[in-house]
This record gives structure tokens, sequence and C-alpha cells, in this order.
């Protein structure tokens, strides 16, 4: 771990999470997956509903074009154990041919089966078509378009029960957006092998998000340096994604409706992002009934209670704490190590979800996470003393948000949301100290409107405010990628300390214009500014999907182009850490793709990006010229290219799985003058395949095969005696990142076992990581004094034990 | 390994941009982690057994050096070839950091923009030097930034003639280590290290003392010649060798030698101070112990039979102060 010290204490002391980093998406409320009511079953096995796989849009009959009236039919539509509709009775006519339209639509339309368990069964539920007719009299009847903030059409209804079919509400996905929006289901989340059932690690499968070595938990989205993407919990931003630095998601999975994720060319409604976009969205409370979960596995045990307390009122509360302490403790002493706190993680939710009408829902979501230790380290790292003696770490994060959802009529929706939280990292290294306390305020709010059958808008703001107060004593270390700045044991400490308020206010506005059939324009604007950069940011964005018409299965071709601002970290910026006058980076995203649709529930999808980065920060040291010995500059450039490739077959009951490759390249540079060099994490070649089936009896396995391109490296040259600290300081090849490591691959493979009773269901699972036990290259370890290096071998095959008892 | 001159110097005036960092990114588990998780060791030669050319300290009399003042700077170094060692030292009064690459760079810097090394000294068995601050070193160095404010001392150990070569390019060493065929040394055959003099208005830091050596819990003093049995084994691991072959090894270090207090800047501060063994031809289980618990287990090589060879305890505190004790042990 030769430098691990340094640059982890360079990147951690130094990062607090903070002042700036939150930001609220536009559309706070989930809403894209199937919503679920449950009604008395005869056994309380968990039942999914069916799920929207291939909408349709109906046809405007020609003999309502002369009233050009508008309409909606409502359906009962009768969906067979494979998800086809078999049967579309009216519920709800608006006259004989808007009837007719609408039923032959409804028998287009795919779903995934109703789910009793594990098995598929047959159902019915209610589904709504609306009709306005398109205007500029195209050629064929439009289509209505969907607006833009409320969910399309279909709409969630409820039917009466028939005897042996399932009652639900299907809300349906909502339209896209964006040129590349990726979901991903619990289904898949909870099962993809080697994830542990971990939904962040779940998304790393995805194209377009490179490998982290072991278990870092580190988010690296085309090219960009994660510091520039954002990770989000119900449109809140949450500072830390991991416990542990990557041992697991700091939100346990079963509190998960779906994950999206947005590698790029991102709606307006993200800002103060030049990278990716990673929103979790949580699950509501049951509506009925109640439910309830413990799992415990070699790492956590978690627990998750849930009740609807009247018709309109539920709740659903869920902790999770691992039990690393239990046996690492024991471990550690061994290794000359006391334990005062052995490591610990804790993560819990609480959701009250009330409605407050028929059109206004009301949600407060409290959640947090805590992760800890402490420990003395008698035998310090012969590479740097500095790591040993006391070290104590403490990060954690908490954050109560209240929503409120209204649906202005059919076609408007107001979200609010404000969300209050603190973020908390202490990190004391032997006379090293960093103690970051940030006391946090998120606001947003959003209007979505419908204005014109062919044009739909939505705006709103966000504003993230708060106190931060921070204390950090360590050397002056210089933030590269290089990370030359070698031991720190023996060097004069720097003690600065800050504390103040940042705000961060924003706007964004979007159209969506629906000139003809298929074809939606959608151009938006943000704007920002950034206090202590004392800056305003616009950034025009624009995204173009078009639906082929005339073609049996869909085909949409997609492309966007777009401004994007990240502000300064708030070392950066702010005396005396950085540099006042430091302003935002900048990129420009373009991307251009097509999805096919190849058959039921099959998907292709293949984009290409380029990402032009400007404005990029710099650093560099200051010697005595600035009180924290580093100075900062937006001297740097950089540019990110590839391609993304994506075959998907959607969770359909039985089978998911997909076959996911990137191609790309990403560079950096830190002047115009200086030469380009890889990013650290540039993978050229990026390969995930997964697939996952239900044999029935509850048994259900699946395999995950990845392959993936070493990662750059800087080769050492030798070492530097350091003549306070007692150990080299190695001197590295130049340029940087010349030498790759060899590539990974491995394959992972897991078994779930389900066990269903009258009132509950136990599941047993196995994950096993690296089955092959390849020794994949993880990162160069080196001799004393630089002049052996040697590959430094990832994680060996890694079997994981789970049970889990769910009401 | 690239020649001394050869060896690329990062101009750390060049800014470069932070790749990977943010609390998101889990760093402070990272290092975390990393620091339980010593294992996966591949296997290399430790550090703590000198097989060749070290410089294994460097000492100054006054770790604390106000302006004006002259200290007294002393290398520990030890070869086994017992070659004449060359010394040259270089004073780098600017460093843009308190690293080591920043030191070497002003000192490159230095020596290209002038066609003059800043040298303090050179010559054989040149192992010690004065070195007097300049009397306004403190005085441009803003208020905010005086905890910082160091000088730096390079030093070259060449077990062959050792040429200096100013004014070659900036990001290069200036210096040249070369053999009795031509043959330029490496970094991992001559050493190149820093040494740091921090710059103090008043304040002292005092180099801790070792006040007693033990070897198998008994007083170790200097003039006494411990024999022991050698482990038959080329390995690196000391649990290669029977437990009968192991010997204790411990160093006490003065109370007053743990300072702590109110430094000359008003902060608080409470020294971390380190055992480092070393030793010739024999395995040290833990190289690196805290002082406050600094017994270690050792055991000598049986191919070192009949030879004495020595035992090294460098003491450090985070302050730059050191201090050494060297024994001596005859293997039967």
């Amino acid at each position: 771990m030769r430098h691990t010290i340094t640059t982890a204490l360079a990147l951690c002391g130094l990062a607090y999470p903070l002042l700036a980093r939150a930001q609220v998406p536009a559309e706070p409320a989930p809403g894209d997956a199937g919503a679920l009511a449950v009604p008395d079953a005869p056994a309380r096995e968990q039942l999914t509903p069916p799920r929207l796989l291939q909408s349709v849009e109906p046809v405007y009959p020609e003999a309502e074009r002369q009233s050009g009236r508008a309409a909606s039919v409502g359906l009962v539509l009768t969906l067979d154990a494979d998800g086809m509709v078999v049967d579309a009775s009216v519920s709800e006519s608006a006259g004989g041919a808007f009837d007719a339209s609408a039923r032959s639509a409804a028998r287009q339309l795919r779903f995934s089966p109703a789910l009793r368990g594990n098995t598929p069964m047959g159902s019915k539920i209610a589904f709504r078509f609306d009709f306005q007719i398109a205007p500029a009299a195209p050629a064929a009847p439009a289509p209505v378009p969907a607006p833009l903030s409320a969910p399309p059409a279909p709409q969630a209804a409820l039917v009466e029960t028939t005897e042996g079919a399932l009652d639900v509400e299907v809300a349906g996905e909502r339209r896209a957006r964006e040129p590349t929006r990726r979901v991903l289901e619990m289904e898949e989340i909870t099962k993809i092998p080697g994830t542990n059932g971990d939904a962040l690690r779940a998304i790393q499968n995805l194209p377009g998000i490179a490998r982290a070595p072991g278990l870092d938990g580190v988010l690296i989205v085309r090219g960009s340096s994660p510091r520039d993407s954002q990770v989000f919990m119900d449109g809140t931003n949450i500072p830390l994604a991991y416990h542990f630095g990557g041992l697991s998601s700091v939100v346990p999975s079963e509190m998960l409706d779906h994950i999206d994720f947005y590698p790029g060319n991102f709606g307006p409604e993200y800002g103060r992002a030049t990278g990716g976009i990673i929103d979790i969205g949580s699950r509501a409370p049951k509506k009925e009934g109640y439910g309830g979960l413990l799992q415990v596995d070699l790492i956590d045990a978690r627990l998750l209670g849930e009740v609807a307390l009247s018709d309109d009122t539920r709740v659903l509360i869920s902790g999770r704490r691992s039990w690393l302490d239990a046996w690492l403790g024991s471990a550690l002493e061994g290794a000359d190590v006391a334990v005062s706190t052995a490591p610990v993680y804790y993560d819990y939710q609480a959701m009250i979800e009330h409605d407050v009408t028929e059109s206004t829902t009301l949600r407060l979501f409290g959640f947090g996470s805590d992760d800890q230790l402490k420990l003395l380290i008698k035998s310090p790292d012969p590479s740097d003393p500095a790591g040993g003696g006391d070290v104590s770490l403490h990060t954690g994060f908490w954050r109560v948000q209240g929503r409120a959802d209204t649906r202005l009529g059919h076609d408007a929706r107001w979200t609010t949301s404000i969300s209050v939280g603190q973020d908390i990292e202490q990190f004391n290294l032997g006379s090293i100290k960093t103690d970051i306390d940030v006391y946090r305020l998120d606001l947003r709010s959003e209007l979505g409107a419908r204005l014109l059958p062919e044009l739909s808008v939505r705006g709103g703001f966000d504003v993230q405010t708060g106190d931060y107060d921070v204390i950090w004593r360590a050397p002056p270390i210089v933030i590269d990628d290089g990370d030359t700045s070698g031991p720190l044991f023996g060097r004069p400490l720097t003690e600065l300390r800050a504390d103040g308020t940042f705000l961060h206010p924003g706007a964004h506005a979007q159209a969506e214009v629906t000139p003809v059939a298929g074809l939606s324009i959608l151009p938006g604007v943000r704007a920002d500014y950034t206090k202590d950069a004392e800056q305003w940011t616009v950034a025009p964005r624009l995204a173009v999907r078009y639906d082929l018409p005339g073609v049996a299965a869909r085909t949409t071709l997609k492309a966007g182009a777009g401004s994007y601002h990240k502000p300064p970290e708030p070392y950066e910026s702010m005396e005396p850490f950085g540099s006042p006058g430091v302003k935002n980076e900048h990129a420009w995203h373009y991307s251009f793709g097509v999805e096919q649709e190849l058959m039921r529930a099959v998907e292709l999808s293949v984009e290409g990006f380029y990402k032009d980065l400007d404005e990029l920060i710099v650093s560099a040291p200051a010697g005595l010229e600035t009180e924290s010995g580093v100075s900062y500059a937006n001297l740097g450039v950089g540019r990110a290219y590839g391609g993304e490739f994506l075959l998907r077959y959607r969770s359909d009951g039985p089978f998911f799985g997909w076959v996911a490759y990137t191609l790309s390249r990403s560079e950096l540079k830190g002047g115009a003058s200086e030469s380009w060099e890889l990013f650290d994490f540039d993978q050229t070649h990026i390969l995930t395949a997964l697939g996952s089936v239900k044999l029935g009896r509850g048994w259900q396995v699946g395999a995950r095969f990845r392959y993936v391109s070493g990662s750059p490296y800087t080769p050492y040259t030798g070492g530097i005696a350091d003549h306070d600290a007692g150990v080299y300081s190695p001197l590295l090849e130049s340029p940087a990142n010349q030498s790759r490591l060899s590539a990974f691959h491995q394959l992972d493979l897991r078994v779930d076992k389900t066990w269903s009773f009258q009132s509950w269901k136990l599941s047993a699972y196995l994950d096993v990581q690296n089955v092959y036990n390849r020794q994949n290259s993880e990162d160069i370890t080196a001799n004393y004094d630089y002049s052996e290096s040697e590959p430094l071998p990832g994680l060996p095959l890694l079997p994981v034990l789970g049970i889990r008892g769910e009401l | 390994m690239k020649p001394l001159a050869h060896a690329p110097i990062q101009n750390s005036s060049i800014p470069s941009r932070s790749r990977f960092l943010g609390l998101r990114s889990g760093m402070p588990w990272s290092i975390g982690l990393a620091l339980l998780l010593p294992g996966c060791d591949p296997g290399f030669a430790p550090g703590s057994e000198v097989s060749s050319l070290r410089v294994l300290a460097v000492q100054v009399d006054n770790p604390f050096a106000s302006p004006g003042e002259t200290v007294h700077l002393q290398a520990l170094s030890y070869d086994p070839e017992a070659r004449p060692i060359t010394w040259a030292w270089a004073l780098c009064a600017e460093p843009a950091s308190s690293n080591v690459e920043s030191c070497l760079a002003d000192v490159a810097r230095t020596s290209a923009e002038t066609g003059t090394l800043p040298l303090l000294g050179m010559g054989s068995g040149l192992d010690n030097i004065d070195l007097t601050i300049a009397a306004d070193a403190l005085d441009r160095v803003p208020d905010v930034a005086k905890a910082q404010a160091l000088v730096g001392v390079v030093s070259v150990a060449c077990p062959g003639t050792l040429e200096l070569a100013p004014g070659t390019a900036a990001a290069q060493l200036p210096f040249r280590c070369i053999d009795d065929q031509g043959r330029e040394f490496g970094l991992d055959e001559a050493i190149v290290g820093v040494k740091r003099v921090f710059l103090r208005e008043a304040e002292r830091n005092q180099n801790p003392v070792v006040e007693q050596v033990l070897f198998d819990g008994e007083l170790w003093e200097e003039s006494d010649v411990k024999e022991v049995d050698g482990c038959d084994t080329e390995e690196h691991l000391i649990d290669d060798c029977a437990s009968s072959l192991h010997h204790r090894l411990q160093v006490r270090v003065s109370a007053a030698s743990f300072e702590s207090g109110i430094d000359e800047f008003g902060r608080d501060f409470r020294e971390q101070v380190i055992v480092q063994h070393y030793t010739e031809q024999g395995i040290v289980e833990t190289a690196v112990r805290t002082a406050a618990e600094s017994e270690t287990n050792w055991v000598a090589r049986s191919r070192a039979s009949g030879s004495e060879i020595r035992v090294w305890f460098v003491v450090r505190d985070d302050r730059g102060g050191v201090s050494w004790a060297e024994r001596r042990v005859r293997v039967r």
C-alpha cells in the first residue's frame, strides 16, 4: 500500500462533502415503475404487479377528427401469465370510435406478468388512454404526447377484483426525455451475481460506468472523475454512496424502488455535475396490510417493517447494522491492533406517507448513515509511519425530507420538497486531523404542465444552503493524479479552520415539443449561482428523440447536446483552503444513438458520446504564498469519447439479463501547453454479460462475467530517502499513466432458494465472486526503495452466504 | 533503475488536476481499510534488512532552528561492502512544498538556472555537515505560513566517484555517481535523500533519547556483543524460523522524548514517536513499532555464521527529531 495513506489523506481530508454538493432533481417522484396495491390475498405471498414493457400510442380516430375533441377511455385489461393482453374491456367510454381505437392499441401493449411469489399469474389491471388531436395536421393522425411531468397514459386506477385475478395499479413508465436513461428494477438490483444484492454495485454493470478497483466505491462515469458525478436519494444529494468506502450501499436494496442512471446529457433538472447522475428512488410503504423483512449475511443484518395505518396513511421503518465488529475486532487484535471501536456501520430509514386528497400526497422521509472505527495501531505502516498510532474514522450523514406532490388537474403536476440534514466527517491519524461538520438545507419546487397537445413545459428552482465548520490539520498536500507527495510522517502540519455559509441557488426550465408523431424535441436551460465562486452559469441543453413511424418494433433515434457546470470543491475555492476566484468547471456533452426493440422484452441500444471538458481546476504547490500551501486555477482541459452497447432482456418474470460493452478513452491535461495524459481509470474495453433465471420451486441461478481493460498506472523509477520519515518517497515516470495493469476478468455466480410458507417466506442465497480465482491486478506495489514493483492482486474467490425472512 | 542524473523529478510547479477524490469516493475508508489489511505482501525483501548501501537516518542536532543559527547534520549510514563513500550536501532554501520532490526540484532548478549548485560540502567520508540558517530566513515568510517554514538539505551518498552535473535540465538531479568502469549508479545504489530543518523563532524540539536497549528482556549495553544461533532460511518471514531462534528486541525511550504541549503558533501537539528496526542478515518481525510498545522479534540468518552483524534502532518523532542506537551480535 505504498502511498495509500498520502493519497487517501489528500483525498479524504480535503474532501469534505459538504457545502454545495446537494441538488435536487426536478422529478423527485420516482413514479416510474409500477406501484403495488395488495389486497388480502389468500396466502400472504408477495404480489408483484405486471409492469409495462411496451407502450403503444393509440390512433386518433378519423371519424372524430372533425370534432377535434379530447377524450379519455378507461379500460380493464386481462393479462395472461405471460403478460399478454388477452382481453380489453371498456370501463369508461368516450364513444365508439375512441373505444375501438383504445381497445386496438391495448392489444399491442406488452407487460411483464404479475407474480405471486415467483409464480407468474394472470391478472386484471386498469388502464387509460387519452386522446387529443395533434396540431399542424400531420399526414397521419397523431397520438397524444405524454405530458412532461404528469405520468403519461396509461393512468393509474383500481378495478374490481375478479376471482383468480390480481388487483393492481399500474403507473406507466414515464416517457424518456434524455438520450440515455438506464433504469434498474428491484429484482435486477437484488439478484445480480457478484454484487451481494447491493444497489449501487448493480449500477456498475451498465454501459458507461467503469469498474472500480476492489472494494472501492468510486463511480466513474464516461471517463469523469468520481467527484464530477452525483448520487441522489429521492432527489436529495447524499455525500456518501457506500459504507466503508465501498463495502455496501448506504441505503439497503430493500428500500429501493428503482435506480435511474444517466451517464450523460441529463436534463436541466440536474445541475452542478459534469459527469453522470445516479438517482435512487425509494419505494413507498405498502398501501394495504403490513409487511416485514429480516436479512442476515456475513456483513450485516437488516430489519424492515411497514404497515398501512389507514386507507390514506402508511409507514415504513428500516434499519441495518454491520456485525463486522463481531469478528473483525478479534482479528485486528491478533494483528497487533488495539481496538477501541471496532469497524461498524449503521443506516436507517423511516417514512410516513399520507394522501391528503386524491390528488395530493405528502411524505416525510428520514434516512441516514454512520460509519466509525477507533484503533491503536502498534505497528505503523513501514512505507509511511504516519499510518500508525491512534486512528479514528467517523463519517455519516442524515436527512429529513418532506415532499408534497400535487396533481393540478389532468395536465399539470407540482412537486415541492425540502430537506434538512447534516454531514459529518472526522478523521484522526496520529497528529493529522480533519473534522468537518455541515448543516444543510435543500429546497426544491417544480411545476410541469401540458399547455398544448404538442407542447409541455416544466420548470422550477432549487436552493442548497447551509453552514459548515471545518478543521484541517495535515501537511500541505497537492492533490494530484500522480500522488507524489510522499510520506507524511515528519512533515510540518498546516492547521486551517473555517466556518461560514454556503449558498447555491439554481433554476431550470425545459419544454417538450412534439411537432410530428414520435418526435420529441426538448430544449432546456439551467442557471446556477455559486456563491463561493461568485459566478453565474447558464447551461443550455437539448435532447431529441424520434420513434421511427411505420415499423412494427420500436426504433428510436436519439441525440443530445448540452452544457454542464460543476462548482469548485469547497477546498478549492474557499479560504483558507483554496484560492478565491476559482470558477466552475465546465463540460459539453454530445451523444447520439439508437434504441431498437428486437422482440418482446428484448432491446438493443447503441450510443456514441463525446465529452469536452474545460476550465478544470488544477492544483500546484504555492510554497508560502498561501496559507494552505497549495493554489488552484482553472487551467485544465479534458476529453472523453467512446461508444456504448447494451443488449438487454428486461425482467419478465423468469429471466433477466444483458450484455453491456463500452469502448472509451478519457484524457486530461493540466494546461494548454501540457501533453495529454490518460485519466486514472481510463478503461478501453468494459464488457459485462449477466443473466439470472428462475428455475421453479423457488430456485433462481445467475451468472456474471466481466472483462475490463487494466487501468493505467505510472511506473516508479526509484525512490528518494525521506530522512524525517525514515522511508523512501517514490519518483514516477513522466508523463503519467503510460502503462496499464493487466486486463481484469472475473466470473461470479449466485444461487437463490426461496421457501414459501403460509404467511411468510424464507430465502437463502450464495453469492460467489471470482469463481475461478483469477489473480486480477488492482494496483502496483513496490519494495521499500521503489526499485522493484509488481502488481497487487485483487480479491480472491469470495463466497458470501445470506438468509432472509420476509412477511 | 535509472541513474541519478536521469531520474525524472516531477516539476511540482506544474499544476495537475485531482482525478479522484471526495468523500463520495470513500477515500477515508480506503485508508482505514488499507491500514487494517497489511497483508498481500508480495514477498519483497524488507527494508529492515540492510543488504546494500543505506543511509538509515540523518540527525540535526537541533531540528527546530532559528534564523542565523548553525546546526549540525550527522548521517547514519552503512555499506555491507565497506566501500569508501563520497558525500555531497546541497541546500534547498525555498522548496515549493514540504515533500522531498519539491526540495529536489528546488536544487535542480537552482542548478539549471545559475549553472552552479547550492552546495554545502562534498567529500569522501563527509557524512556530516554544518548548516547556517540565513538570518532573514523567516522574514520573507508570511505570518500565516510560518508554521510551514523550513529549509531542506539534499544528501547524496555515492559508493564510487561523485560528479556534479550543474546546469542540466531542471527536471533532473544535478549529480552523477560512477563506478570504476564508468557505469552510472542508480537510485538503489547511490542514496539520495532529503532532511528538513524546521524554522522557528524560538521553539525547540529535542531529538528523542534512547535510554536502554533490551535483548530478550535484559539490558543490552553498547559494548555487549550477544551470541545467537542463525536460522537457515532465505525467506523474509520470521515464522519460517523456529521460535527458539527468535529474540526479543526492545528500545526504551526517555519519557521526555514524548513531547507535547502548545507550539509557537498556539497549536496543541503531541508527538508520535516510533522505532524503526534494521539488521544485517536477519529478519525483523515488525520493522516499525510505536515507541510506547517497541518490542519486536528478530532472528539472525545462518549464512552469517561466524560473523558479527549489526542491529540498529532508529527512534523518530514526527517533528524532525531522530536518534539511534547500534548493537552487535555474533552468529554462532
